[in-house]
């Protein structure tokens, strides 16, 4: 966004919004979560909570809560980018974390994760000398030294729907699982093709079947809430 | 065996193969449109929806080409329509909510606001595209609800209006340059910007080819291009009509001032 405001419609740079509900400390709650929930990938849906359109300024915009979680997407663009011609569009991401958790390298990671993922799927070309910006909020986060790459793949759903949301071309759903075990997130489209994968297992895998399994398992999740995602868009006709 | 064509889809859903054939052993061939993909699914060319919304099926003439050629007997263009459900979504003559992500491409017809003139060139700033609406959202600077403002009066005020308009306040729109060349078909060498066009025209435009990395390129060498809307006295005084190809007259003071008149519709 243009910083340029003479007409002085944002306010003065230095004001603070005011904010309303938990403060910082509250809303890192830590929640027990049940490890054998974390296994069954129905009983996730059925818990979680997506809204789509609330931020009437932005192209797109998506609300998704889980257990505890919760993340606000937007999307602005395609916009104009001055300088060079560029053929294809390029796209940005930034996360804001209003819990104040998230360190600012994970920071980095979980914006760079968001990144490849969607430009490998978003139609770029449709979109010449222009750019795309996606602005992730993380509003309440639910034990995340333990479920960091959980709130992952719930951001990267989250994206999925704002950029549907926004009318923005992609080639497929970006549906996005995660394996508390070896503390893994994979992303995945169409049914079987991994866009993402970020992994900080502790523990040295035996082989490479080991990772199979995990690949495959994630995979399985993946066409369930891929599903799950259809079956919101779907209902909103 | 023909497969139905859903008639609401999502990103990534496969809407038809390339060809088809249909009862009586002719082909069909399907073309992708706007919202649709050409991919392949095992070695076969199908058309993916990029988008989620309504499918729209129209028949596209064949060439004579393809008709001498006798291998396909119809063609169809299958194009998705964003459907959104926002409050602020609009909605175009046929009740579809129309996608405000499209860009402008060559050949587009696009309504621009004239933000500076030169010798050379008018600079523009698009505002809309015809036939899918606002090319894009204001994003809370206020930027489709401009409102011109006179800091100043007198005889410099006139003339800081002008360089007022001239600066985007938000930045944020898509940019375009009329050249001198390209505002009429005839007489070329004798246009003058400054009897053209001023600054806060409205005019309405062809685009001419994407251009560089700052500006669109647009035409109004055509009757049904030129200024569609336009205030006298740079813009501080009332709305003008056209009385011919190159004249706008004030109704109630009688002033008439020169611009490239697009042909009233």
């Amino acid at each position: 966004m243009s910083t340029l405001d003479r007409r002085r419609i944002l306010g003065p740079a230095n004001v603070k919004p005011l904010i309303f509900g938990l403060s910082s400390s509250q809303s890192k709650q830590e929640n027990k979560i049940e490890e054998e929930e974390e296994e069954d990938i129905n009983s996730q849906i059925s818990k979680t909570f997506i809204k789509t359109g609330l931020i009437t300024n932005a192209n797109g915009s998506s609300y998704l809560e889980y257990n505890g979680n919760i993340i606000s997407v937007s999307i602005y663009g395609p916009r104009p980018v001055r300088g060079t011609f560029t053929e294809k569009t390029s796209l940005d991401v930034h996360l804001d974390d209003n819990t104040e958790t998230i360190s600012d390298l994970l920071n980095k990671k979980f914006c760079n994760y968001i990144e490849n993922n969607f430009t490998t799927v978003i139609n770029l070309n449709k979109y010449p000398k222009s750019g795309i910006s996606i602005f992730i909020n993380v509003l309440s986060i639910n034990n995340f030294q333990k479920y960091k790459y959980k709130l992952l793949s719930l951001i990267s759903d989250a994206t999925t729907i704002a950029l549907i949301n926004s009318g923005i071309e992609i080639i497929d759903i970006v549906s996005s699982t995660f394996d508390l075990n070896s503390n893994t997130v994979i992303s995945f489209i169409k049914s079987n093709e991994i866009v993402g994968l970020l992994s900080d297992s502790n523990k040295i895998y035996k082989d490479v079947n080991d990772f199979n399994k995990i690949i495959k398992k994630l995979g399985n999740d993946s066409n369930i809430v891929k599903n799950s995602l259809i079956n919101y868009l779907m209902s909103g006709n | 065996m023909t497969i139905d064509i859903p008639k609401y889809t999502f990103p990534g859903q496969p809407l038809s193969p390339v060809y088809q054939s249909s009862n009586n052993k002719s082909i069909i061939e399907y073309i992708p449109g706007n919202g649709t993909i050409l991919s392949k699914i095992n070695n076969i060319d199908v058309i993916n929806s990029t988008l989620l919304g309504n499918v729209k099926v129209n028949e596209v003439l064949l060439t004579d080409e393809e008709v001498a050629e006798k291998t396909i007997s119809q063609k169809f263009k299958i194009e998705v329509i964003n459907n959104k459900q926002n409050e602020y979504s609009e909605l175009n003559d046929n009740g579809i909510i129309i996608n405000n992500t499209y860009l402008p491409k060559e050949g587009d017809i696009v309504l621009v606001r004239v933000l500076k003139i030169s010798l050379k060139q008018a600079n523009v700033e698009i505002i809309a595209i015809e036939n899918s609406g606002n090319i894009s959202k204001e994003s809370g600077i206020g930027m489709n609800g401009y409102q011109q403002s006179n800091v100043t009066s007198g005889s410099n005020g006139q003339f800081l209006s002008i360089i007022n308009n001239g600066l985007n306040e938000s930045g944020e729109n898509f940019r375009g340059i009329i050249r001198v060349q390209d505002i009429r078909s005839t007489e070329k060498d004798k246009v003058k910007i400054v009897e053209s066009f001023k600054p806060n025209d409205i005019i309405r435009a062809k685009v001419l080819s994407i251009g560089d990395g700052q500006n669109y390129y647009l035409t109004t060498n055509e009757n049904e291009f030129g200024v569609v809307f336009a205030k006298s006295q740079n813009g501080n005084g009332q709305l003008m009509y056209p009385i011919d190809w190159q004249n706008m007259i004030v109704p109630s003071t009688g002033e008439i001032e020169l611009r490239k008149c697009a042909k009233p519709f």
